[in-house]
């Protein structure tokens, strides 16, 4: 009688196990325009911006300007595993930067994207 | 305690036998979520918007796209007699996709703007796992390409016999091409 009791208690706690999982992993360049950086249009040159950042993801020519597009993608996840109930999120975030040079190497426009304060 | 020991019993026998439910969610991307607008130029587009996922270039125009995906796909899971550690798992996935497009002269001034959402089903499967794993059972492996913008080098270092698009009609935009995020 003993051991079933045992063995009930056993499954009943089997039943309550959980465990949490998570990983990470970036890929891309260094999202090196999130640190402190002094980008002025109008001013700035390409060479300046080589400089800070690094090589760009890729190059693009549109008309007579020279576009430098900066990648980095992050994905996490995490998981809630309650047997009875799991959960597992993973977000895949792209942190992007992108400068506009006119024919002269000048800066005549740059924006970083957006970044979600939550998952949508 | 005798009489305990049946509604113990009764409660164990539940206990196994309990189907399991889970949530498997993943978000790519993310738009920002604006007040509508009438931007006049690129300018104003990136000021609201930032840095676009992609740019297509056209002969007379180019095109800042923004889009994220949102996946949720719940799934049942159910106890399979005499295989305690295992699970037969049914489950279906939707996305739902947030779509922003800014169409541009050369001279950088908007021709055109849309944005959309919208949801399509990804499908409905099944998969035998450990119970304490949780299984896709959707194929999501259209979601998870290297991004282009982080192969675009390399595929310079291919053989320019061999690449479908040449370097020079990728960086003079003689064709659509997009760069940044594909889907």
């Amino acid at each position: 009688m003993k051991k079933i009791h045992q063995v009930i208690i056993a499954v009943l706690l089997l039943t309550l196990l959980s465990a949490c999982v998570n990983y990470n992993r970036d890929s891309g360049v260094e999202n090196l325009w999130r640190q402190p950086q002094s980008f002025d249009k109008g001013v700035t040159t390409s060479q300046e911006v080589l400089v800070a950042l690094g090589p760009p993801s890729q190059v693009l020519s549109v008309s007579n300007q020279t576009i430098y597009y900066y990648l980095k993608e992050a994905v996490t996840r995490e998981g809630l595993i309650l047997i009875i109930y799991n959960e597992t999120t993973e977000v895949s975030t792209f942190d992007r930067a992108i400068f506009f040079f006119n024919e002269q190497g000048v800066l005549v426009d740059f924006s970083y994207s957006k970044q979600a304060d939550t998952p949508e | 305690m005798t009489k305990q020991l049946p509604l113990l019993v009764l409660i164990s026998f539940f206990c196994l036998l309990l189907t399991s439910c889970s949530v498997v969610k993943r978000q790519y991307g993310h738009v920002e979520s604006v007040k509508a607008f009438s931007p006049k130029n690129y300018h104003e587009v990136l000021t609201t918007m930032g840095a676009p996922d992609s740019i297509a270039v056209l002969n007379d125009a180019f095109i800042f796209a923004y889009h994220s995906v949102a996946i949720n796909e719940p799934q049942l899971g159910l106890a399979i007699p005499s295989f305690d550690f295992f699970k037969f798992t049914l489950g279906s996935a939707t996305a739902t996709h947030h779509y922003h497009f800014y169409a541009f002269s050369l001279q950088g001034n908007v021709i055109n703007l849309r944005k959309n959402h919208w949801k399509n089903a990804l499908g409905e499967s099944s998969a035998i796992g450990l119970v304490f794993v949780v299984e896709e059972t959707v194929d999501l492996e259209s979601f998870e390409v290297r991004r282009a913008a982080n192969v675009w080098g390399e595929r310079f270092l291919l053989d320019i016999n061999l690449i479908e698009v040449s370097f020079e009609d990728i960086v003079l935009a003689k064709r659509l091409d997009l760069i940044g995020q594909d889907y």
